[in-house]
């Protein structure tokens, strides 16, 4: 019982709670109003007799009361229970009466019970005659005496008995009830009827939770019905439910009991069946026997139809098809809707009004025939079906009325925008056509010349597709032909004399000659996939262009001798490098990297990554990919036990090689000397002395990447698979400098190597003593401390004596110290261990708050925000006119929601119901 | 000696026509410029507080109102100016809102006007009452040729009646087609009844409760929702003559409106103190919940623009709440005003209209601060800036602060706390329940869906 108990009334708490909750507005006003409960009283009768029907209580209430006639009828036990969570809560919170009237003599029974047993306990005599008045019950629960109560078990048996004696009393006390009900109209005391709720409510806890589970239950039922069927196929559901149903009908068995009178419409059968016999005999009585029905005939083929579904269970199905299709159909404006929510402004009313509008690209003649003649022949022209006013509509006026008002408004912008360059481009021409200075056209030939080379150049450097995508371009621009425009005025002026615009013209047709013989002649066998051979070919038709450009340029800087040569020797280069490629495609020799070893290194980037797409710098990627490669097979070559023992002395035979080798080689292991020496710099991190290190090369090859670039970096992956199984870092071709700095060490310890060791310690000492210097006198660490001591001692609270010397002191000789002192405590920023970096060392943290900013601080990011960042992005560009441009300032204040006063906003309607 | 001096031609600044606004020439120089943000944090602010002292919602009262409370308001949709109001004694009454006089009143009912409506075609007033009777009536005076005072109502014979129909109980709540002479009943049944016919056409109901309200829907026309007082919302089509889905909610739903520009939602107001926004393709769970009031939602009404809320409720206030937040941006109230049972915004979006137990209808600006008046263009860009200026900073504390400052009655204040109290009270214990259980076996509620009690047709995703 006890634990129960225990549920129940936490059980019954929550309730109360969440009653409360609900009722939160009446308790307040009831508050408010003050505590006479007669107001209270009033507002509720108010409530009433306005009709306001505050349905919800009143449905409560009726449910209360049918649980409590159930509860009446049902055994003692659960009135027992009902009084004990009643008495063991005793509560006397403020609840609102009910005041229903349904079934008060049944309440009125139940209360006298209580108030009797209440009364009872309190050791009071019952007397009928009592009128439990306000006063009265408060005085009752004020003078309770302690020796009088019983104990709890004992209550409940009195309570039986009480019960039993009641019931027993209940027939011959007609006119106890009558006074009760005397008692209850009196009764505007809050507390008694309030705890009595109040049990009610609790002790209806559980009622209304079943009641509550019935109506899960209900759903429950349902859906589990559904699931049925969803399952089953529906002939098995339809022969399933025949065969339950006609059990039933052989079974039932009816009764006719004809009350009705006879009238027009209807005729008392009396029982008996009505036979087709009967009715025929009533038209002609000498066929009446040999009438029969047709279908009883041949019984098989008719047979009765199925039995239809019953009529809950189609209605369901039903239901649940119109949702579906409702569904859908509804689904249709998500889109619309989705468009309005995202639109930046929305202007109500928002139908649009489809009014076509004629501008003049739409001009339509007068299309309604005006006078009689026009009239007749427009007739007759109708009749034959000659004049279809569809077909009249311009192939404009259809584009235009299909296209939005913004597309309209896009084109018409479109037009007048190319119709204003077209008139400006033809009032510049013709002004330059005006100038008569020959200065000024040779200039402006010069000038146009120079522009052309310097796209022709650029198209030179770059990429093979360009080129392609050029001489495309200028095939469809016939600038190999004479029949241009400009080659006609040229000749057709006889200016084709003029020795540079004959020069011009001849370049021109040998171009279409050249192309047209390229069209005829070997462009099939032309074409090759080998990725090597391929970029061989561009390049060798790169350079029979320059060549081609060279010759054609005659004067110029480019066709100066030094520029020639400097063209001669690249292409060398290149074609050299080409060679190599070739050569380690084909073989395996490393010697190739040896050779280029030469130029790695020297024009390392210090300290910074560098990612190179391409084109730029082909050649220290090239040369990167050489030394990557060179690198592994190094390391490859040191795992075997041979090449291990000698490959110190093989290292010196290639430095010793490399010294002898050229004097670029000497340059750079002078420079890697220099960098060594300025290992020994002290102002310079330790990082920085190993330049080498850090300079590391990502090499990305992508489509940007010249063809040079690519290949190289085929070449190199393939080596890679070649080796690649123990080393797996250099995928992305990352050069290991470490290789090379050694290389440089050894050189330096070839000569002594006993030596080197002991050099390098003293150079480590000497740093040591340079630092000390530098920072001679710098005691840091030391004022640090201090200074965070200070700040501590400064930030933390601290406390002022404030007692006033010799105030309240006796004079004289040999006075006591005073006891009490007066201190004030001043509040600091932060208490010494509350300290946040109380345990971090090298730090101090300020903790001082200006209470100032607090008002332009939001202490977090607001919701729509997800980083303070981007909260911030928000607030950064002003919207005001002084910061921003007109039209800027009016889109950033235009509101998202315009209505348009005094117009009526009717709903929306479907844009794809029109 | 030539003397420079500073000059200054006239056609810079004189404009030419006088149509034209002189031109204030500015330096867009952004040294000229400085603290920006510090500007316009100050210009937010002030905005603030202007449209705090320049908040008045209240604009007036219709005529001398009702002689008892007023239950129903209809709008009238084809015009901004005209509305219909229902009384608990019967009267109905056809009001011009622009001289807020009554145009027309007529004693309708015997008891209370349970529903009303304005048909959208001819402007007639369709009242349904508890004597089982629906009525329409003109509005048009002249067809009858005087209007009554307020005393001969009740006395002298309706004129203005032109038909009624006969029911079998009594009705609640009634609302007519948008485009079709068809209109819907509430009552023990739900029936859709044709105008030019005597009797209801169909009857839709689902299950035996009472049906208290029942709303067309404004886009989509032929669905109807309906609530009962067997706490469901009830979803029927006109098409296929039957309801399609009921959703089970914990207490009573009062009051339905369907969002006028998504055809697919609709919002409720419930006895549990919230309105909830819904999905009708998906009743497992509301899309919003709008709380703050602190009794019973008895009306709630969208804005035309379908952006905002205005919900009246028993507790004497209303509140206007944007329909993508959970909580009112506003709340009207004045101490006559007694537990409203009808709000509705104005065809244009710019009032609302409020019935009370008081008598009277009330007519409330929708933006407390905003002027009818026309504005110059100058004045109409530095309100829209102020606006943008206001929505940037608003989650700045002061201006947060300020602009969310409300007088409230004390009563509703009071309720507010206890409720507060008593929901974080209960919080805590289900907070408790959860830490002294298997974890799991307590499963979070989401709000949205804690108050539904099921669906009739479960859902494919649930």
């Amino acid at each position: 019982m006890q634990p129960r108990n225990k549920k129940q009334t936490n059980k019954s708490t929550k309730k109360r709670s969440s009653k409360k909750i609900l009722d939160a507005f009446q308790i307040a006003e009831r508050a408010e109003n003050g505590s006479d409960e007669s107001d209270y009283g009033n507002d509720d009768d108010l409530e009433v007799v306005d009709g306001v029907l505050n349905a919800n209580r009143f449905l409560k209430d009726g449910s209360r009361d049918t649980t409590r006639i159930r509860k009446d009828d049902s055994n003692d036990k659960f009135e027992d229970e009902e009084l004990d969570s009643d008495e063991a809560l005793g509560s006397d919170d403020d609840y609102d009466i009910l005041n229903s009237k349904f079934s008060q003599t049944i309440r009125d029974k139940k209360k006298k019970q209580k108030v009797n047993e209440r009364k009872r306990r309190r050791g009071e005599q019952v007397s009928d005659e009592d009128s439990a008045s306000d006063e009265d019950d408060e005085e009752g629960y004020a003078s309770i005496d302690e020796s009088q109560l019983v104990s709890l078990s004992e209550a409940w048996d009195m309570d039986d008995r009480d019960l039993k004696e009641s019931q027993k009393a209940a027939g011959k006390d007609a006119n106890d009830g009558k006074d009760v009900v005397f008692d209850d109209a009196w009764e505007t005391e809050e507390s008694a009827s309030d705890s009595e709720s109040e049990s009610e409510s609790e002790s209806g806890s559980e009622e209304e939770d079943e009641e509550e589970d019935d109506e899960e239950d209900i759903f429950k039922h349902e859906s589990g019905d559904e699931y049925d069927e969803d399952d089953l196929d529906l002939s098995n559901t339809v022969s399933h439910l025949k065969s339950q149903l006609k059990k039933p009908e052989a079974s039932k068995r009816r009764l006719l009991a004809e009350t009705r009178e006879e009238n027009e419409f209807v005729l008392p059968s009396g029982g008996a069946r009505l036979s087709l016999n009967d009715m025929i005999a009533a038209v002609d009585p000498s066929v009446s026997k040999d009438a029969f029905l047709i279908d009883s005939q041949d019984g098989d083929k008719s047979k009765a139809l199925a039995t239809p579904l019953p009529k809950r269970i189609q209605d369901r199905h039903d239901r649940k098809v119109a949702y579906e299709i409702t569904k859908e159909e509804v689904s249709k404006w998500e889109d619309t809707v989705k468009a309005n929510r995202q639109a930046e402004v929305l202007k109500f009313p928002m139908n649009p009004t489809s009014s076509h509008r004629d501008t003049a690209t739409t001009f339509r003649g007068g299309s309604e025939p005006q006078t009689d003649l026009e009239k007749k022949i427009h007739n007759v022209l109708t009749e034959s079906a000659l004049v279809d006013d569809k077909k009249e509509a311009t192939f404009e006026e259809i584009a235009v009325a299909k296209m939005s008002l913004e597309d309209m408004k896009k084109r018409t912008n479109e037009l007048r925008l190319m119709r204003e360059l077209m008139f400006r481009d033809e009032k510049r021409a013709k002004r330059i056509k005006k100038i008569k200075s020959k200065q000024f056209h040779k200039i402006k030939k010069k000038e146009r010349l120079r522009n052309q080379e310097a796209v022709e150049g650029s198209d030179m450097e770059s990429d093979g597709e360009d080129h392609d995508l050029k001489r495309a371009r200028e095939r469809m621009t016939l600038k190999h032909k004479t029949q241009s425009q400009w080659a006609k005025s040229m000749i057709k002026s006889g200016l084709s004399k003029d020795a540079s615009n004959r020069g011009e013209l001849e370049e021109m047709l040998r171009q279409g000659e050249k192309l047209r013989s390229k069209q005829l002649g070997y462009e099939d066998g032309e074409q090759s996939d080998d990725g090597l051979s391929d970029v061989e070919n561009e390049y060798a038709k790169d350079n029979e262009e320059a060549d081609e450009n060279i010759k054609k340029l005659g004067k110029g800087v480019l066709g100066m001798d030094f520029m020639r040569n400097a063209e001669e020797r690249s292409k060398q280069a290149n074609l050299q490098e080409l060679e190599e490629l070739r050569r380690l495609e084909n073989g395996n020799d490393l010697d190739a990297f040896e050779d280029l070893n030469s130029s790695v290194n020297v024009t390392k980037n210090q300290g910074r990554r560098v990612y190179t797409p391409g084109a730029a710098s082909t050649r220290a990627d090239s040369n990167s990919v050489n030394q990557a490669t060179r690198d592994e097979v190094e390391e490859d070559e040191s795992t075997n036990l041979v090449n291990k023992l000698s490959k110190k002395f093989d290292v010196v035979d290639n430095t010793a090689v490399k010294q002898s080798k050229s004097k670029q080689t000497e340059k750079e292991t002078i420079a890697a000397e220099d960098v060594a020496e300025e290992e020994s710099n002290p102002w310079l991190s330790e990082k920085s002395a190993e330049p080498t290190q850090k300079s590391q090369k990502v090499v990305i090859v992508d489509k940007s990447s010249s063809k040079l670039a690519k290949a190289a970096a085929k070449i190199a992956k393939s080596k890679k698979r070649k080796h690649g199984s123990n080393n797996n870092d250099d995928e992305d071709s990352i050069i290991d400098m470490d290789g090379t700095m050694k290389i440089v060490d050894h050189h330096q310890g070839s000569d002594s190597e006993v030596d080197g060791d002991d050099n390098t310690e003293v150079k480590m000492f000497r740093q040591k003593d340079l630092i000390k210097q530098a920072f001679a006198g710098d005691d840091v660490v030391q004022e640090f401390e201090i200074e965070k001591k200070r700040v501590v001692r400064d930030e933390d609270d601290k406390e002022e004596d404030m007692t006033l010397p010799g105030w309240g002191d006796w004079a004289g000789g040999n006075k006591k110290s005073k006891k009490r002192k007066v201190v004030r405590k001043i509040d600091g920023v932060v208490q010494k261990d509350k300290r946040k970096d109380k345990n971090l060392k090298n730090v101090i943290i300020n903790e001082k708050v200006n209470k100032k900013n607090l008002k332009y601080q939001s202490s977090a990011v607001p919701f729509p925000f997800e980083s303070r960042e981007q909260y911030e992005r928000s607030l950064r560009m002003p919207v005001g006119q002084e910061w921003t441009s007109r039209e800027t300032h009016q889109r950033l204040t235009m509101p998202r929601i315009i209505t348009k006063q005094g117009t009526v906003i009717d709903p929306l309607n479907a844009p794809f119901k029109s | 000696m030539k003397i420079k001096t500073i000059s200054r031609s006239s056609d810079t600044y004189v404009p030419v026509r006088n149509t034209q606004e002189s031109a204030l020439p500015r330096n867009l120089n952004p040294a000229l410029h400085p603290f920006e943000r510090a500007r316009e944090y100050t210009k937010a602010l002030t905005a603030t507080k202007m449209e705090r002292m320049f908040a008045q919602p209240f604009v007036g009262q219709l005529g001398d109102g009702h002689r008892d409370g007023v239950y129903c308001i209809a709008k009238n949709f084809s015009t901004t100016n005209q509305i219909a109001s229902g009384s608990g004694d019967g009267v109905i009454k056809y009001w011009n809102m622009t001289s807020r006089r009554e145009a027309v009143s007529f004693k309708a009912h015997y008891g209370m006007v349970s529903g009303l409506v304005v048909t959208p075609k001819q402007s007639h007033m369709l009242s349904c009452g508890d004597d089982k009777t629906i009525k329409l009536w003109s509005v048009d005076s002249e067809e009858f040729d005087r209007s009554y005072g307020d005393d001969e109502v009740y006395t002298a014979a309706n004129k203005g009646l032109i038909k009624t129909f006969l029911g079998e109980h009594s009705f609640k709540g009634i609302d007519h087609h948008r485009e079709e002479e068809l209109f819907v009943t509430g009552g023990a049944t739900i029936q859709l009844w044709d105008m030019s016919r005597s009797k209801y056409i169909s009857d839709l109901s689902w299950g035996a409760d009472n049906i208290t309200t029942v709303k067309f829907n404004q886009t989509e026309t032929n669905i109807i929702a309906s609530a009962g007082s067997d706490n469901s919302i009830v979803l029927y089509d006109v098409r296929t003559n039957s309801p399609i889905q009921k959703v089970v909610t914990s207490l009573r739903t009062n009051c339905i409106a369907w969002n006028p520009m998504e055809a697919f939602n609709f919002a409720t107001g419930s006895e549990d103190h919230n309105g909830y926004l819904w999905d009708m393709r998906n009743l497992g769970r509301s899309l919003n919940v709008y709380k703050d009031h602190v009794a019973a939602v008895m009306d709630i009404d969208f804005s035309p623009t379908g952006e905002e809320l205005v919900t009246g409720s028993y507790d004497k206030t209303i509140r206007i709440f944007r329909a993508r937040e959970g909580h009112s941006r506003d709340i009207y109230h004045t101490k006559r005003m007694q537990r409203i049972f009808c709000t509705k915004f104005t065809t244009d979006a710019r009032y609302i209209l409020s019935g009370s137990d008081d008598t009277n209808i009330r007519l409330w600006r929708a933006n407390a601060a905003d002027r009818a008046n026309v504005k110059s263009s100058r004045q109409r860009a530095k309100l829209e800036y102020d606006a943008a200026l206001k929505e940037r900073y608003k989650h700045m504390p002061e201006i947060k602060r300020i602009s969310r400052h409300r007088h409230v009655p004390i009563t509703v204040k009071k309720a507010g706390e206890i409720k507060r109290t008593e929901i974080e009270s209960l919080k805590k214990r289900e907070e408790n329940a959860r830490r002294h259980s298997k974890p799991g076996s307590k499963p979070f509620a989401s709000e949205r869906v804690k108050h539904i009690r099921g669906t009739a047709i479960k859902d494919d995703k649930n």
